[in-house]
């Protein structure tokens, strides 16, 4: 994108954001009285078991799988209440399980983004995307202030244009084998993969009171395909922008990854 | 000298009196409100590609409160003994480093660790040293001073030495607008060294800048295919060198710490430096290490954290290699099976990266 043109597409963002970022419209006659606060926490988990860095998982057949890195952009976040009507949570964010979940102690805490000032009410559903949507997608991290996710440019890879959407990263091995050993890696990223999921809550936001959304996200559901899981072994890593298909598979796989309650 | 006398003394070059007063401790304290506090703003443009240079709210940058972290920078009063300075290990003409595997502190002790560049310092804003011990320049700016294998001294008695001096009591006044001397601080210090250091920035003027930024030069067919290893752009017949996972953004800089497979660190115990490790105690942190700016990587040999590699080739065959194994070995390391071309395509890559330009030249240099 020419300089000039990307410069007043940044104001345009910024301008964007600096909506969003307020209470939407619907709630711009909320006083403060009728709101409440909502935490949203997420917990990274490999089935039943909290999912813990370098801890190794069973996968499929005698392959055991383990985790290195795990982090996502979730973005657009919003409640919709029973009238139909929207309340923005959040703009963009970076969920990074990779500098949390490092003991088992540390993995059972989730990562809570709190919201103030939300409109209290009924709400039925909760809905974010995975990534940043298109118009995000055509800015950089120089384009953003060291405190904004956006700006960590190591979520982002210049040969796609594109944010890095979601990393996952790990080893696959059978114990059986003799020092074997598939380092694994699947980063996200482009348009054609930006993907957005709603999830029922049905709860109630009172009056200056606290609620919680918990956001557990299963990490071998991530990798589930047809009846069965990915096969990481023969195809372990995938940077080819014309095959995005393994991006598709695992960010389409949040929808039955993620658990809200 | 008894209590309440006063005298009058003339610092630096302004000629106005200053009016001393013992403080009690056995010192004397000196007034300053008679030397004029009117610091300048001082303004970084954007860089392409480079974040914004933000500093921290309590310490803006300012013209005086640059020149005085130069002048601390560039002074072996900082040491115990006085030989040594920020700049014994951070030489201008080397991009900041001193070309040393491993640096020598007072007396010549050999730290662990290679002295790393200070280009572009004040755009790192994810975790300073090898390790990330530290998050910004004004805490990084302490460490070295009281490290018993670095500067080795002490901030009770170098506040004193730049309480007594001739010329800093005036130049702090000028910088931090304190009333007397025994406002003069290690945190002032350390803010004062932090703003020059934010100012060492290059990065407009490199071969690749002109060619990318500027289209005021063109990479040499060798050279973009060495970018197009770099960032994997290339058709689906070019190796992917994995480098910009790294080393990545304008700055060629990681903001995160990697095990690049240098050592096996199976067993933490067998290791001589933890790296991130030794900081989070984590084992996934074990042997992790800053991926540090490529911006004039040509200049900053030996590399890696300890100088074992001397040259760039070597780096590039440790890559090409893919490293010993390591439970938390990036997944990016692994046998790259590089052609002979490709490795000598990626060198002149890299190559295109050395600016030995700087911003602000005028204020870089040693003022003593």
């Amino acid at each position: 994108m020419p300089k000039l043109h990307r410069i007043a597409f940044i104001l345009l963002c910024l301008i964007g954001t600096t909506i969003i970022g307020c209470d939407d419209e619907d709630n711009d006659d909320v006083s403060q009285s009728n709101t409440g606060e909502i935490n949203l926490n997420f917990t990274a988990v490999y089935e039943d078991e909290p999912l813990v860095l370098l801890r190794d998982y069973a996968y499929t057949g005698d392959d055991i799988i383990n985790f290195t890195t795990s982090n996502f952009f979730i973005s657009d976040v919003y409640l919709t209440d029973s009238n139909g009507g929207t309340t923005d949570l959040v703009d963009v964010d970076f969920i990074n399980f990779t500098e949390k979940n490092v003991i088992e102690e540390l993995a059972e805490e989730p990562i809570v983004l709190n919201i103030d000032n939300v409109a209290s009410g009924d709400y039925l559903s909760i809905t974010f995307s995975v990534g940043v949507n298109p118009t995000v997608n055509q800015t950089q991290p120089s384009d953003y202030n060291p405190d904004s996710p956006l700006s960590f440019s190591s979520q982002y890879w210049v040969a796609w244009d594109s944010y890095i959407f979601a990393k996952f990263q790990g080893n696959l091995s059978d114990p059986n084998i003799v020092g074997d050993n598939v380092p694994w890696l699947f980063h996200t990223g482009k348009d054609e993969v930006f993907r957005t999921f709603t999830f029922a809550i049905n709860g109630s936001l009172d009056a200056n009171s606290t609620v919680d959304i918990d956001i557990e996200l299963d990490h071998k559901e991530l990798f589930a395909i047809d009846a069965g899981f990915m096969d990481i072994r023969s195809k372990p890593t995938n940077h080819d922008p014309n095959d995005i298909e393994p991006f598709i598979i695992i960010t389409e796989n949040f929808e039955t990854a993620v658990t809200v309650q | 000298m008894a209590l309440g006398s006063v005298i009058l003394v003339s610092i630096g070059c302004n000629n106005d009196p200053i009016v001393m007063e013992p403080n009690g401790g056995g010192g004397e304290t000196i007034d300053l409100t008679s030397i004029p506090y009117d610091p300048t703003t001082f303004e970084v443009p954007s860089i392409p590609d480079f974040l914004p240079l933000i500093s921290p709210e309590d310490n803006p940058l300012t013209e005086e409160g640059i020149q005085l972290g130069r002048h601390l920078f560039y002074d072996p009063i900082l040491s115990i003994d006085s030989t040594l300075s920020c700049s014994s290990c951070h030489l201008t003409d080397l991009a900041f480093t001193d070309g040393e595997a491993v640096s020598p502190g007072v007396d010549g002790i050999l730290g662990p660790r290679s002295s790393m560049s200070l280009i572009n310092i004040g755009y790192n804003y994810r975790g300073l040293f090898w390790d990330g011990r530290v998050r910004t320049l004004e805490e990084q700016a302490k460490l070295p001073i009281e490290d018993p294998i670095e500067l080795n001294h002490t901030f009770t008695e170098l506040i004193s030495d730049l309480q007594g001096h001739d010329e800093y009591p005036r130049m702090f006044r000028e910088a931090f607008g304190i009333n007397n001397t025994d406002e003069i601080t290690a945190d002032l210090t350390a803010k004062a060294i932090a703003q020059f250091e934010r100012i060492l920035i290059s990065g407009s003027n490199s071969k690749y800048d002109r060619a990318i930024n500027a289209n005021t030069a063109a990479l040499t067919p060798l050279e973009q295919h060495g970018f197009d290893l770099f960032v994997d752009a290339g058709d689906e017949d070019t190796v992917d060198a994995e480098c910009s996972h790294c080393h990545h953004g304008g700055l060629f800089m990681g903001d995160l710490f990697f095990n690049n497979g240098i050592d096996d660190t199976t067993n933490p115990d067998n290791l001589l430096d933890l790296g991130r490790g030794g900081v989070t105690g984590y084992p996934i942190d074990m042997g992790k290490f800053k991926a540090p700016t490529l911006r004039n990587i040509e200049l900053t040999a030996p590399y890696m954290h300890d100088g074992r590699f001397a040259t760039l080739e070597e780096v590039i065959e440790h890559y090409n290699s893919g490293g010993h194994p390591a439970p938390n070995l990036d997944q990016n390391i692994r046998p790259l099976n590089m052609s002979e071309y490709d490795k000598e395509a990626l060198l002149a890559f890299l190559h295109t990266l050395t600016d030995t330009t700087y911003l602000y030249p005028q204020l870089v240099s040693n003022p003593h």
